[in-house]
């Protein structure tokens, strides 16, 4: 690849810090059909949409699946994506559905029944004994009930309000704040002790 | 301020820094009276400065691309074709021509004033030096590849032509500025292909 190419490239580069109402060749071009663009737009957003299924899975192989379903169903739906947010804000909002949407139903096979005030034990009694005095913030957050980590998550790490997290989860507003707060104690209550 | 719900609510403002004195003057005031209310303010602090360091972005452990491109569809079968293949995706891209074409990039495309000129002269730049590159490798080619590669260029040329004109007849239509982007990319690529088959 010659030097120009590799300018070309570097000036044609998406990412957040694109303003939104920017051309971007990239999502245009895999728009028409163009699969090594999209592996382009592939490469520059999988560790954000990874990251992103990785703290509300909790599960690293969940992640990489629900990792390459986000960009299969991001391929399928480009053609919807009018151009009016940011491509990287339009695959976020698409990943959260999507895995949202997954857990539901992994949820829904899964649950067990466990009494509210239960939980904070069953937390504290989950933790691997050797953590030493620091535990990683991530691998705390992967061992919060799903409803309060679902909410920290959207809420904390990715900015959401509490009023999206309740019309993309079904929650109502005052749960998701509850929900919050919980998650907080919990996470506070495993790392600090 | 005496309800601890209210207190909840202003958070994060209080965490922004945007409350103003009047309100954090009764938010102090709760707080001095109210142990939850300091505990879940604490908590709040406590968990934001470890929740803002965290990454925000984590490289998948395996490329995962393997697992993705086979799942594409049909659009990625033309476009992952071998290098001879262009040359039919050109064809199949003429043959639904700008209106067809123009039709799916509408959709994505938002007005982006004085971009594209720049744009394009960076192409203009990249096809120019990477044509020079494939001149001066195609010596080296036997004389059937070298002819199919540049009957394949030829069709991928008049693909941008024909985009080209229609831009030049249609200034302001920025969809019409993407299919001439997309031209010119599929131009580089081709071009970048054919070098590298005259060096190997
Ligand atoms: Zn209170």
């Amino acid at each position: 690849m010659t030097a120009a190419t590799l300018a070309l490239h570097h000036d044609t580069g998406t990412g957040e810090a694109t303003a939104p109402r920017t051309v971007d060749p990239d999502v245009s071009t895999a728009a028409a059909g163009d699969d090594r663009a999209f592996e382009r737009l592939y490469r520059l957003h999988v560790g954000r949409i990874h990251a992103l299924a990785l703290r509300l899975a909790a599960d690293s192989d969940d992640a990489e699946r629900l990792t390459q379903d986000v960009f299969v169903r991001a391929w399928e739906r480009l053609g919807s994506f009018r151009g009016d947010s940011a491509f990287g804000t339009w695959l976020h909002r698409l990943a959260v559905n999507l895995i949202l949407s997954d857990r539901r139903s992994a949820w829904r096979r899964t649950r067990r029944v466990v009494p509210k005030a239960d939980l904070e034990e069953e937390m504290a009694a989950s933790l691997p004994v050797n953590v030493g005095d620091r535990l990683d913030l991530d691998a705390a957050i992967a061992m919060l009930p799903p409803g309060a980590r679902t909410v920290f998550v959207l809420h904390d790490v990715e900015g959401y309000e509490h009023a999206e997290i309740a019309g993309l989860t079904g929650v109502a507003v005052g749960t998701s704040k509850a929900q919050l707060f919980r998650a907080r104690r919990l996470l506070r209550e495993v790392l600090d002790r | 301020m005496n309800d601890c719900r209210d207190v909840r609510e202003a958070i994060p403002s209080l965490l922004a820094g945007n409350l103003g004195p009047e309100t954090r003057a009764q938010l102090d005031a709760h707080l001095a009276r109210c142990q939850a209310c300091r505990d879940d303010v604490e908590t709040a602090i406590w968990v934001g400065e470890r929740t803002r360091a965290l990454p925000r972005a984590i490289a998948p452990a395996r490329d995962l691309w393997t697992g993705i491109a086979p799942r594409l569809g049909r659009r990625t079968r033309r476009f992952a074709a071998p290098w001879w293949g262009l040359a039919a995706a050109a064809i199949v891209l003429m043959a639904l021509s700008s209106a067809a074409t123009v039709a799916l990039v509408r959709r994505t495309v938002q007005p982006d004033p004085g971009g594209f000129a720049q744009l394009e002269l960076g192409f203009q730049n990249a096809a120019r030096e990477l044509g020079e590159v494939y001149r001066e490798s195609r010596g080296t080619l036997a004389p059937g590849t070298r002819a199919v590669l540049e009957r394949n260029l030829e069709v991928i040329e008049r693909a941008l032509a024909e985009a080209r004109a229609a831009l030049d007849a249609d200034p302001s239509n920025r969809a019409l500025e993407a299919v001439v982007v997309a031209a010119y990319k599929r131009k580089i690529a081709f071009l970048e292909r054919a070098s590298a088959f005259g060096e190997s």
